[in-house]
């Protein structure tokens, strides 16, 4: 019994702590890394027939 | 363009692209085939026409065609090579990429056309111009000066749609492939204007407003960022974008292109005076551009390691995927070429490579093997996509690979080959020391000519591929429709640069005030003596430690700093430009502003007579630049070969400086008086008739021509607007008498010795020019300007040991 107890403690102050450091991790402004912005070029285009002249 | 609610469609401009792309592959087919029919001409001087007459059996008699000489076809090959072939590439890269990383149509449709059609109209210019004769005698930037109004323009036009576009994107942050084209727009304007800075004669000369030294260090501080700035930023920025795309992954690590670009951009520019190593240029700037070329070696090889490992987990794709095989190619030429550069601008080894075959050897694995490949490479992967089909043929297009890398490995070791024997047996000396082994030039050429047909030859099978990919693109055109690429774009109002408030932090914020601190107290200690340069030296050594323990600190700081300065394209731009200024203000100001006449080495050049004076623009219009330096080097062999060391103010008249950059033939600069006038109305009716074995062209032409005189009293004017003491009551009658005068005595002398020919006549100025060469007042002699000189009497400076290309 105590050790179930203890299992749902802990669990739920692992939940807690990610909860915490997700909020405080989502209210930074730092969400991006200068590595992110290498993924650039790989927008996704579809081609379009040129007018006919 | 339509809008739908808060998601818009863009249309991107790939017409722009495809006539780029196009205009590129031809001009790129006129730029080889002018590199292989020059580099035949090496071997076999009947390729200047004459052989017109052997192919037909006699029915064509020709001695030599003047527009096919190599002295005006190889300005054409180089700017054709750069300009048309490496710029048009550049530009259909640029405009598909830019729209593509900014997520909006190019800013003005009519700015695209203009750029294109303009740009096209300028290689036609120079097309025609160059093997005319019509040329400002400094390499990369030999185009007459209405012709560079042209260039200038256009490019602005460039800028201009570029920046526009920049301004209107819908992502926030500028790619670093987009900081590259930023470094290039804005340095090639800088190292453009300032290299053309011309005064007409008329409308179709002009004389640069530096001469001597400081012609020489503007000269090569731009023609080495040409290379720079013309043929590496573009390309990397393509790089960055193009083998991303074709190998399906990210950039290996963003964090290093940032050091990859600033530093690159912050040295490069430096390193210019690497070309003009153990010449009369001053010693510190000598040192600093071999000591700049040096550092260099750590950012190229940060981009090309970069662009290498791009691919990792994509090297089986190597096998059967003919892109990334010419983008791996290219990327691991420009390693290799950015290895060697460095190398050769060790003083030591530059002795040994410079006017030799090597450099030419460097060059061309750098321009075939990165540029070239790297077009290659991009053009394959392009055409599919601009013309929505497949290749036309994977085999056609790794034929190409092979053939251009063969040609490639022929051609550069054979300049290796070339460059160090020729190298080596110009300074070699008999046993003990006091002698030339081979005192006379033509027997190094001789023993160089078979590997210089090796050159030829691989030139050629490099040509041969090209022309495999020009018909698999043009079949590829033809399978395909042409179309345009469109994509959905999210509208979000805050993308544009609102945040004005920020952009002072983007100049005043630690990374760039420790900069500028240690760059401050690195001039310190090179302008300073003594206690300063002390103090120089722990300045700059504490703040590079106070930055490194400040970052180390405050690491996301910084980081954020740089993630704002990247949605600031205007702060960008600016910082672009002051890192790329830096290098060449501190080189060139000290040195155009230094007053000429106390930088003179105790000499002072002679000023040309008016005959002579034409007599040079003639040298100069015939391209003779291109084999014959006017520069002795302070290294001993060159001493015993050529005579006293070119001092300072030995060409301080010269207006372009002539020191060359390479000897095909034997220098030049202390030529005057040195052999007789008839010799050289026969050498340059046939070389072959003095110098057995010259491989220099037949100049029948100059014997049939007139020269020109009634250009001189404007030529004379503005020389002395820029401070050449002729007198200033020289008259247009005093000039013509002159010039009679000095033509009747040469010809004079011609007839005496059985050498006949009217005095108007161009050799008689060439001549009249050529005996003219290394003749200088010392200090303190009276200086008596366009006094016609006699023949010139040679002085003990000219008294050279050896035996240079003579008559046997």
């Amino acid at each position: 019994m105590n050790v179930l107890i203890l299992t749902v403690f802990l669990s739920l102050l692992l939940a807690s702590l990610f909860l915490l450091f997700f909020v405080r991790e989502r209210r930074t402004q730092e969400l991006g890394s200068p590595e992110q912005d290498a993924l650039r070029p790989f927008d996704i285009e579809t081609p379009q027939d040129t007018p006919r002249r | 363009m339509n809008t739908n609610h808060n998601t818009k469609t863009i249309v991107y401009d790939d017409d722009s692209v495809r006539k780029f792309m196009i205009a590129s592959i031809t001009w790129g087919i006129v730029a080889m085939t002018a590199g292989v029919l020059i580099a035949f001409q090496l071997n076999y001087w009947q390729m200047n026409g004459k052989i017109l007459e052997i192919i037909t059996f006699g029915w064509l008699k020709n001695e030599g065609i003047e527009f096919l000489t190599f002295g005006r076809l190889r300005p054409l090959h180089t700017n054709a090579a750069i300009f048309a072939f490496v710029g048009n590439m550049m530009f259909a890269g640029i405009y598909y990429s830019t729209q593509r990383l900014c997520r909006v149509r190019m800013a003005s449709d009519l700015l695209s056309k203009i750029n294109f059609w303009g740009w096209q109209f300028i290689i036609l210019c120079a097309a025609i111009s160059l093997p005319a004769g019509f040329t400002r005698g400094k390499e990369y930037a030999e185009l007459i000066w209405p012709i560079n109004i042209m260039v200038a323009v256009i490019w602005l036009i460039f800028g201009a749609n570029f920046f526009w576009t920049l301004g209107k994107r819908n992502e926030k942050s500028i790619y670093v492939g987009l900081w590259f084209y930023i470094a290039t727009i804005v340095t090639v304007t800088m190292l453009y204007v300032v290299n053309h800075l011309s005064i007409p004669t008329s409308f179709t000369h002009s004389y640069p407003i530096f001469g001597g030294v400081q012609d020489a260090l503007v000269q090569w501080w731009y023609g080495h960022n040409a290379v720079a700035f013309f043929l590496t930023t573009p390309m990397l920025g393509i790089m960055y974008y193009f083998v991303p795309k074709a190998a399906n992954r990210p950039v290996y690590s963003y964090r290093l292109s940032i050091i990859h670009f600033w530093s690159l951009v912050f040295i490069y520019i430096w390193a210019g005076p690497h070309h003009l190593l153990n010449t009369a240029l001053p010693e510190w700037l000598q040192s600093l551009g071999m000591v700049f070329s040096l550092m260099l070696w750590a950012p190229s090889w940060a981009g090309m390691l970069n662009g290498l490992l791009t691919l990792r987990g994509a090297w089986d794709r190597l096998l059967t995927d003919p892109v990334l095989k010419f983008f791996a190619a290219a990327v691991t030429f420009y390693g290799m070429a950015t290895f060697e550069g460095p190398l050769l601008s060790i003083k030591a080894v530059n002795a040994l490579s410079h006017y030799t075959d090597w450099t030419v050897g460097h060059v061309h694995s750098a321009t075939l093997g990165w540029n070239g490949f790297l077009a290659a490479g991009m053009f394959y992967w392009l055409a599919p996509r601009l013309w929505n089909t497949k290749l036309y043929s994977n085999a056609l297009a790794n034929a190409h690979f092979w053939l251009g890398m063969v040609g490639i490995l022929l051609y550069v070791a054979s300049m290796w080959v070339a460059g160090i024997t020729q190298g080596l047996m110009l300074s070699a000396t008999t046993e003990g020391g006091t002698l030339l082994q081979y005192p006379n030039f033509l027997d190094t050429l001789q023993a160089i000519r078979p590997v210089m047909l090796f050159r030829a030859i691989g030139g050629g099978l490099y040509l041969a591929g090209f022309g495999l990919l020009a018909f698999n693109i043009w079949k590829t055109a033809r399978s395909g429709n042409a179309v345009n690429g469109t994509v959905e774009v999210a509208i979000d109002e805050d993308s544009h640069e609102t945040a004005g408030d920020k952009r002072f932090y983007a100049f005043l914020n630690p990374p760039v005030l420790y900069a500028l601190l240690i760059l401050f107290f690195v001039l310190v200690t090179i302008f300073g003596d003594g206690a300063v340069f002390l103090f120089g030296i722990i300045m700059t050594i504490f703040f590079c430690i106070a930055a490194i323990a400040h970052f180390e600190v405050s690491k996301a700081a910084w980081s954020e700093w740089y993630t704002k300065l990247l949605d600031h394209g205007f702060a960008f731009s600016v910082l672009t430009i002051l890192a790329a200024a830096i290098g060449g203000a501190i080189q060139i100001i000290p040195t155009v502003t230094v007053q000429r006449a106390d930088n003179i080495e105790g000499r002072i050049q002679i000023p040309y007579t008016p005959l002579e004076l034409a007599g040079r623009d003639l040298y100069v219009s015939e391209g003779c630049y291109n084999c014959h330096s006017q520069m002795i080097r302070t290294l001993v062999p060159e001493v015993m070969r050529y005579g006293d060391y070119s001092h300072l103010g030995e060409s301080i008249y010269n207006f372009p400086h002539q020191w060359g950059s390479k000897r095909t033939g034997p220098d030049l600069a202390r030529e005057g008086g040195l052999r007789s006038d008839d010799w050289h109305y026969w050498h340059m009716l046939n070389p072959r008739d003095v110098s057995p074995g010259s491989t220099m062209p037949n100049y029948p032409w100059l014997f049939e021509k007139e020269t020109k005189v009634s250009q001189l009293p404007k030529k004379i004017r503005i020389m002395r607007m820029l401070g050449v003491p002729y007198p200033i009551d020289l008259s247009e009658e005093e000039i013509q008498a002159q010039v009679d005068e000095q033509a009747k005595e040469i010809v004079a002398r011609l007839a005496e010795k059985g050498a006949f020919v009217e005095p108007e006549k161009e050799i008689v100025a060439l001549i009249a020019y050529l005996q003219k060469l290394g003749s200088y007042r010392e200090t303190g002699e009276p200086i008596e300007a366009s006094e016609p000189t006699k023949a010139v009497e040679p002085t003990e400076a000219v008294e050279p040991s050896n035996e240079v290309a003579t008559a046997e």
